[in-house]
């Protein structure tokens, strides 16, 4: 006998409408048969197939096909569940927090995610603008010397335009109050590169010595949005300039990061064209930008641009030094968001296994009620329940959960976003583009869909097998075991993704502890700095140190200051200034010179750190450009094993030429860039030998007391000396180490909220699985008492169960902490991601926490009276 | 009032009424064939004899289980007075639209 086409006849008994299943089979099964007979196999065959396919649609668009599945169908689902649910409110409830915290916690870690890292910056084609940073063994990220520009300028074929920026700041004198500006100098070209155009006015195209353009928020805040504003002329810093754009608003066209977070410019100017001019590659200043030609990648870019820099490499002397220098082109996104994205994405990992632990919580606390509503379930089917509406009730139910679970979860990320905009770190950038949008929304919704499908399919494919005689009767069966095993599986699962979110939080902890006890060189306590900002230092160097002095005894005389000193750059506040150097006995045998961090230092500056002399002395106000102090670094290096002190090395951070200046001093190494940064060799220079000549005077002030107490007299002793000087960035250095330590610190106080959650979501989910199995075991239990068991083998018994999964999880857990580790390495300090006592502390904790969460239900077990339970069996 | 009725809800109550208590899907379906030469898909048919039901024109009910098809019952028709009446109809407005056209149309 030939049998149809099995898989036509199998696509045609899963469209058909049940009801009419059978009768349609067995008409086409007769036209099948009829036509073997009449024309052989494979026509009956074909026939069959296109019959099939010919009648799906018709089958699937059935008068009614729908009804069951749609309204009625699903209202009357609806209702039961919640009829069931009202029954019981307290499994609901568990439920829905545990969807809820999940949901709500991932949902507001991806939101996070999403702003920062993923929304596109605000101009046009910004995946095509790129940032080109220096990368030599000393410093991964430079800013780029002239001469390396220029070479890019001229050779490099891949870029529509190439232009450079630069920063200082300036005080706004004139319509109110003198304020300090963050000054962005910028080539022409600037904002056609970045793709931001001004809203009023225009951007100069070319040259133009007076022409500022205003950020959005300056043009708001100090010229009432003026409209008329343009073609003003203001005194910026005692120069008449006239203003010649305002720019739009939430388009900011700064590119890089300062000091940790984005740069804030809010004044524009034009560089004059003799800065960016001629072959200099003794010092990097330039933050260059490029835009890509619309027909090159990345990567022919990248070559190209190391293809230039091999040969540029080739002509470098060895007294400029350098000759390794690569030039990294980076997406100008990338590299706004890199020192947070790694952080961000772990802990957009962390979150969503917390959300795994939610949905296995649920998914055992499903299967264990499914279990006691075998009962209802057998009963169902055994009155003509159908094996697919009964599944399709469960997973109505399920539904339903997940509806109220989401719903949940989007109220908490909405708190959670707040809260987590409220604690990150300033230095996080975009926080503004952080919100609950429609992204969200459809990972919220995700998130909460695929959760559904693992608690809700999971127990609706086992709940609807029900069979008749386990659930009606005798109750251990193998399918019943099976259904234990797989929550036991799960409940193993949550324990070792607790191992590893505790113990990627404890490396995190011991991070933050060892950063707030890390040598940074100087004592951080008791100094406040901020910027010193004046109209006229004077016109020559002589002035210009006299002016500095002045400021600096008035600043002495403040009661409860110590001492005071002026400096280019305090550490931790960011800004990168190199010079290559080396010393008088390498430059006799022609050794390349290698680059150092510059500071220009008054007198003061270093005893206000409290940085400590390792030998000879600091700088006095009679010290000319021929004396030097260094770290002990610089001295390492320049001297290795031999004192450096009354030394004589070669440096060109000075000027054109290279200058001999004598090492006086050798000062311990300081964590100028950032605390968990290695420090870098650094050579000071005296900066009132060149007072007239600085961009940037920043005061580092030494007081008896709390330093915040001082901001308002320092102030006034400033105002003393000249009524329009300014200080603006005042920030204590204990500001300064936090501010620098924040994204830690956020990642360390996100990781332990989500590891103390995980945790708990665990206990929960273990006490269910024990509870539920002591109750299934009373009778058994019951017997073996009236039988004469002592009641602490019983306790012991149950102990030993939940201490098996305790065990599973943490034996699991124990290797994954080992990955966890790894993926944590980039944030750790001082601690390696295979840290023994971590993981030792993490595993104790979660034993403790797992059989705690065993004991409680295990002690149900003698609460177990045997008269009871075996006349309720 | 009697209801309007697709062409291939005329030929169905037509068969259904030929073939009597011989009235279940594949017949019907090879009636059909036979007598316009028009190969109705059996989902076509079932949806077309199942919108009939719903509007109570005709009647259906389940056979007993057969030996052969596999073993399965077979779901039976019957056109209900309504239903022929709705034939008679449709026949009607046909023959009213096509009457002194001259057409050529009787089978020979």
């Amino acid at each position: 006998m030939r049998k149809p086409p099995s898989l036509a006849r199998a696509i045609l008994a899963s469209v058909a409408p049940p009801a009419e299943r059978d009768a349609l089979l067995g008409d086409l099964e007769e036209g099948f048969d009829r036509r073997v007979a009449e024309h052989g196999p494979r026509d009956a065959a074909r026939w069959y197939r296109a019959e099939v396919a010919r009648s799906v649609w018709a089958l699937l668009t059935y008068p009614g096909r729908w009804r069951e599945v749609t309204m009625t169908g699903l209202m009357q689902d609806l209702r039961g569940a919640v009829r069931v649910f009202r029954r019981a409110p307290g499994f609901a409830a568990v439920v829905v927090l545990t969807l809820g915290i999940g949901v709500g916690g991932a949902s507001a870690v991806y939101s996070v995610v999403r702003g920062v890292l993923l929304a596109p910056m605000q101009f046009e084609d910004s995946d095509r603008v790129v940032m080109l940073w220096g990368r030599s063994p000393e410093y991964p990220r430079a800013p780029l010397t002239v001469g390396d520009h220029n070479a890019i300028v001229d050779n490099v074929a891949s870029f529509s335009g190439v232009t450079a920026s630069w920063s200082n700041s300036a005080l706004l004198l004139g319509d109110g109050d003198a304020e300090q500006v963050s000054v962005g100098w910028v080539t022409p070209g600037y904002f056609d590169i970045v793709g931001v155009q001004p809203v009023l006015g225009r951007a100069p195209e070319h040259f133009d010595e007076e022409a500022v353009v205003l950020s959005h928020d300056l043009w708001v805040r100090r010229y009432g949005a003026d409209p008329g504003v343009v073609g003003r002329v203001i005194d910026v810093g005692g120069e008449a300039m006239e203003i010649a754009g305002v720019l739009p608003d939430g388009r900011d066209p700064n590119l890089t990061t300062f000091a940790g977070s984005q740069a804030d410019h809010e004044l524009w100017r034009m560089q004059p064209p003799d800065w960016t001019r001629g072959e200099d590659r003794s010092v990097g200043w330039l933050r260059s930008t490029a835009r890509l030609r619309d027909d090159v990648t990345l990567a022919q870019a990248q070559a190209e641009v190391d293809a230039l820099m091999t040969s540029v490499n080739a002509t470098i002397s060895a007294r400029d030094g350098g000759t390794d220098l690569r030039i990294d082109l980076i997406p100008v996104r990338e590299d706004l968001v890199r020192g947070v994205s790694r952080a961000l994405w772990i802990l957009l990992a962390a979150v969503c296994s917390v959300l795994l632990i939610a949905a296995s919580n649920v998914a055992h606390l499903v299967l264990a009620r499914g279990e006691q509503r075998a009962g209802e379930i057998a009963v169902r089917s055994a009155i003509g329940g159908t094996r697919a509406r009964i599944g399709r009730q469960l997973l109505v139910e399920s539904a339903v959960l997940a509806v109220a679970g989401g719903l949940l979860g989007l109220g908490l990320a909405r708190f959670g976003v707040d809260a987590l905009v409220a604690v990150a770190p300033p230095t996080l950038p975009r926080l503004e583009l952080v919100r609950l949008d429609r992204g969200v929304f459809a990972f919220a919704l995700a998130a909460t869909a695929a959760t559904a499908l693992l608690f809700g399919l999971i127990p609706a494919i086992r709940g609807s097998r029900a069979d008749l005689s386990s659930a009606l009767g005798d109750r251990s069966t193998t399918r019943d075991r099976r259904r234990q095993q797989l929550s036991r599986a799960l409940v193993v699962a949550e324990v070792a993704m607790s191992v590893a979110l505790v113990s990627a939080t404890g490396l995190l902890l011991r991070s933050f502890s060892e950063l707030e006890s890390v040598d940074l060189g100087f004592e951080r306590e008791g100094v406040v700095t901020f910027a010193l900002e004046i109209p006229d230092w004077g016109d020559t160097n002589d002035e210009a140190a006299v002016t500095a002095l002045t400021y600096l005894n008035r600043l002495r005389e403040v009661p409860g200051v110590r001492t005071a000193g002026l400096t280019n750059r305090v550490p931790l506040g960011g800004g990168l200034f190199t010079g290559s150097v080396r010393s008088e006995e390498m430059a006799a045998t022609e050794a390349e010179a290698f680059e150092t961090s510059i500071r220009w230092i008054t007198p003061g500056y270093l005893e206000a750190l409290g940085a400590r002399v390792e030998a000879g002395r600091t700088f006095d106000e009679h010290d000319g450009i021929g004396v030097v102090l260094i770290d002990r670094r610089a001295a390492e290096r320049l001297w290795p094993g031999q004192d450096a002190l009354g030394r004589r090395m070669e440096t060109s951070a000075i000027g054109e030429d290279p200058v001999f200046a004598e090492v006086v001093g050798v000062i311990a190494p300081m964590k100028h860039h950032g605390v968990a940064e290695d420090a870098v060799e650094t050579v000071f220079y005296p900066m009132l030998a060149r007072a007239d000549e600085q961009n940037f005077r920043y005061m580092a002030v030494r007081v008896a007391g709390d330093p915040v107490d001082f901001v308002e007299p320092l102030r006034t002793a400033v105002k003393d000396v000249d009524a329009s000087a300014v200080i603006a960035r005042v920030r204590t250095m204990d500001d300064l180490f936090d501010q620098d330590t924040a994204a830690t610190r956020f990642a360390t106080f996100l990781l332990t909220v989500f590891g103390g959650v995980a945790l708990l979501l665990s206990v929960v989910g273990l006490h269910g699985v024990m509870a539920y199995a002591v109750r299934r075991r009373t009778r058994e239990i019951g017997i073996r008492v009236a039988l004469g068991a002592r009641r602490s083998a019983i306790l012991g018994d149950a102990m030993r169960s939940g201490a098996v999964l305790v065990g599973g999880g943490i034996a699991l857990g124990t290797m994954l902490s080992l990955g966890a580790g790894e993926l944590v390495r980039s944030l750790l300090f001082g601690v390696e991601p295979r840290d023994l006592p971590t993981l030792i502390a993490a595993v104790t904790t979660v034993s403790l926490v797992g059989l705690l969460g065993t004991y409680v239900p295990a002690r149900l077990v003698l609460g177990i009276d045997p008269a009871v339970t075996l006349r309720e069996e | 009032m009697t209801q309007s009725i697709s062409d291939l809800e005329v030929l169905a109550l037509a068969a259904l009424l030929r073939l009597g208590e011989d009235a279940y899907g594949i017949a019907i379906k090879d009636d059909i064939a036979a007598r316009t030469g028009r190969d109705v898909s059996i989902g076509s048919l079932y949806k077309a004899l199942q919108r009939l039901e719903d509007r109570g024109l005709v009647d259906a009910w389940i056979g007993e289980p057969t030996s052969v098809r596999g073993g399965r019952a077979k779901k039976h028709f019957r056109v209900l007075p309504a239903g022929k009446e709705a034939l008679e109809a449709s026949l009607r407005s046909l023959q009213n639209m096509v009457d002194g056209l001259g057409l050529d149309w009787k089978a020979s």
